[in-house]
């Protein structure tokens, strides 16, 4: 069970086996629970909003689509959604954005070639990143993983609006022509 | 490839597109940009390939080991039965075999039990008992009864040459046989755990049997 595909395993959990279940959340939890910790940096706050992520892939894995993105991104793309409105709630801070990035594999000093060469899941992503000038990389996690609007983004940074916003499309649509991403329409 | 957009339209919103593909948009800026972008194909191509690349992003975050108990409380809340969640992955079999951390610990059964290091087996300091499973004198795995309300069984078997549906058999000091449950071998190798259904210090052999009766190993446990 524990080599199944994680396309396997969420066609299982549709349809209720709790041992695909079980399967899933071990491959997934220390990468859902990392993410929300790195989000909210409180190991309560990270672990409410990790369990829900996770009872949520449980229960909604019909509505997973393998042409529309990999189990990893829809699993944390439901965490930080979470961790975003647990943000909300708790009117908390978000975390600086050098601690999701060095946290992660990412960091704010690093080379596109040091990322390269570093061992990670998803090296083209760690290079993309790290291929952008410190400053637009800040602004692009703290919109995409942080959830900030560009005017939120523009009074933490201290920078006029329109150049937060330039630097969240920017950095963004520089990823995309770096990552060559493919998408099936809906 | 940058999308050049083909019409005055599409100029307007294009600022527009990475913040409504992260879903930071608000009031009646995202009103604007999404009645265009539904009427408008190439825009809503670029709002999904940017929606994937910040999706691609999060696969960065870092994995964190979440705090004790995590599992525990998880499964409830999933509604998980709790025989089924005994079912190891081989990684996780690996790193207490390997590791000799807390079996139970790893188990997600929280009764403490420590091993230690020390030739094919582990030692354990306390009541759990291992035992190595052989055939014709060769290790085919590990066996594990820990004592407790319930007790526990853990099985690892390795290199048994055999894939398919094994079963788990049990032999009492009293001479009786139980069928204890089945699981499955992948290219020999597989592991379980699972609730006893007698007392721990009751198992005198463990056996894991194939399908039409063949022994692939055995281990006699010494209380």
């Amino acid at each position: 069970m524990s080599e199944l595909s994680d396309e396997a395993l969420l066609a299982g959990m549709a349809v209720g086996d709790e041992t695909a279940a079980v399967t899933f959340v071990r491959r997934y939890q220390r990468r859902v629970y990392g993410l929300a910790v790195s989000m909210l940096g409180d190991a309560q706050a990270a672990e409410d909003v990790a369990q829900e992520a996770l009872v949520r892939a449980w229960r909604h894995a019909q509505v997973f689509d393998a042409r529309r993105g990999s189990a990893a991104t829809w699993v944390l793309a439901i965490t930080r959604n979470l961790a975003i409105d647990a943000m909300r709630v708790r009117r908390s801070t978000p975390m600086d954005p050098a601690r999701f990035l060095s946290l992660g594999s990412v960091s704010l000093d690093e080379s596109p070639e040091e990322a390269a060469e570093a061992h990670d899941a998803t090296p083209g992503v760690r290079a993309a990143l790290a291929s952008l000038p410190p400053e637009q990389r800040r602004a692009l996690v703290l919109a995409v993983v942080y959830g900030l609007t560009a005017a939120d983004v523009s009074e933490r940074e201290s920078i006029p609006l329109g150049t937060a916003k330039t630097r969240i499309r920017a950095g963004l649509q520089k990823l995309r022509r770096t990552m060559d991403v493919k998408v099936i329409q809906p | 490839m940058t999308i050049n957009p083909p019409d005055p339209h599409c100029q307007g919103v294009q600022d527009e597109l990475a913040e409504l593909a992260l879903g930071t948009l608000s009031g009646l800026e995202r009103s604007v940009a999404l009645t265009h972008v539904e009427g408008c194909p190439n825009c809503r191509a670029e709002v999904n390939r940017l929606s994937a690349v910040a999706d691609a992003i999060l696969t960065l975050a870092p994995e964190v080991e979440p705090q004790a108990g995590f599992e525990t409380r998880l499964f409830e809340r999933m509604g998980v039965s709790r025989r089924r969640r005994w079912r190891l992955p081989r990684r996780q079999v690996q790193r207490v075999a390997l590791a000799g951390g807390a079996l139970l610990g790893a188990l997600g059964l929280g009764l403490g039990l420590a091993l230690t290091s020390g030739g094919g087996v582990p030692a354990i300091d306390t009541a759990a008992i291992a035992a190595n499973l052989t055939a014709d004198h060769t290790s085919r795995g590990e066996v594990y009864v820990a004592p407790g309300q319930p007790g526990w069984l853990f099985m690892s078997v390795d290199h048994a040459q055999v894939t398919g549906l094994v079963t788990c058999r049990l032999t009492t000091v009293r001479g009786d046989t139980i069928s204890v449950g089945t699981f499955w071998l992948a290219s020999g190798s597989g592991t379980w755990a699972y609730e006893l259904p007698v007392p721990a210090d009751q198992v005198k052999r463990a056996w894991v049997v194939t399908g039409d009766g063949q022994v692939l190993a055995s281990a006699t446990l010494a209380h």
